[in-house]
């Protein structure tokens, strides 16, 4: 179960669309867990929201009757919880799946935004030439969070996994892969 | 109450507020609408990473839209 982890080393039971059979997965990375904090915050928010607005609502009152039937607020204050559910769901997906997953041969990159976007990019480990690991901001000195930006000889240029929970150690885990992977790479070992 | 009715009513407390119920009634069909695209999306995510919690995601995303959609019923009758 690693529903909320940012980090998972060995994940049991997880494949991604395009993956050999003589290939495993070593790790899966996401988005840190505090980049979930504000839209957390907000769905509380719209929780909390129709304890004040409801009784508001439920009170206006005009010739003597309820302006608003109470059968209409009860479906209104449902759709509004299933708003605020639809909200959370949206972006625990988001951030669930915008992953970023070192294999024994490749690293892929798996882009989700919102809901009309995906994009997703991978290249061989022997294709990586260099990796950066960057901590800015308060936040991100506070909390360890940073990227770790990943060039490589593809076509695709460089892979960036953003705002990842200790990204030196991420650094470090892709750079000794690598430096095994190009040790074995017969094409590699004379370069 | 006829569309016809709201629409002349509007200036009037009761008549604008059935105007923003019918607004809502709407959304709430925009809404069942958006579901349906996550439900999709839902499924594209889980063929791109499948997972353990894969099944967890796809139950939600149905549970969302059934909600959705009886939701809207219930808008429509309360109307």
């Amino acid at each position: 179960m690693y529903l909320l982890k940012s980090f998972v080393k060995n994940p049991e039971k997880t494949h991604y669309y395009g993956e050999d059979n003589d290939e495993q997965i070593l790790f899966v990375f996401r988005a840190s867990m505090l980049t979930i904090i504000p839209w957390v915050t907000l769905s509380a928010l719209f929780a909390i929201l129709p304890v004040f607005v409801v009784p508001a609502l439920s009170s206006l009152h005009y010739n003597g009757t309820n302006l608003i039937s109470g059968g209409f607020l009860f479906s209104f204050l449902l759709f509004w919880y299933l708003f605020s559910l639809g909200y959370f769901f949206q972006n625990f997906l988001n951030w669930y799946f915008n992953v970023h997953i070192v294999t024994s041969k490749k690293i892929v990159d798996m882009d989700f935004h919102g809901i009309l976007y995906k994009n997703i990019s991978e290249t061989t480990l022997t294709n990586i030439e260099d990796v950066t690991s960057t901590v800015k901001g308060t936040i991100g000195i506070v909390f360890n969070i940073g990227d770790v930006i990943i060039q490589t000889a593809a076509e695709n240029p460089e892979f960036e996994f953003s705002k990842v929970a200790n990204p030196a150690k991420i650094r470090d885990l892709i750079a000794d892969l690598v430096a095994v992977r190009r040790k074995d790479d017969p094409n590699r070992r004379n370069n | 109450m006829t569309l016809i009715d709201v629409i002349t009513n509007i200036a009037t407390p009761g008549g604008f507020v059935t105007f923003i119920e019918l607004i809502i009634v709407l959304v709430m069909g925009l809404y069942v609408l958006y579901s349906f695209i996550v439900l999709r999306q839902v499924d594209l995510m889980n063929k791109s990473l499948m997972t353990p919690e894969g099944s967890l995601f796809k139950l939600l995303g149905w549970f969302h839209f059934v909600s959705a959609l009886i939701i809207l019923f219930l808008g429509i009758m309360a109307l």
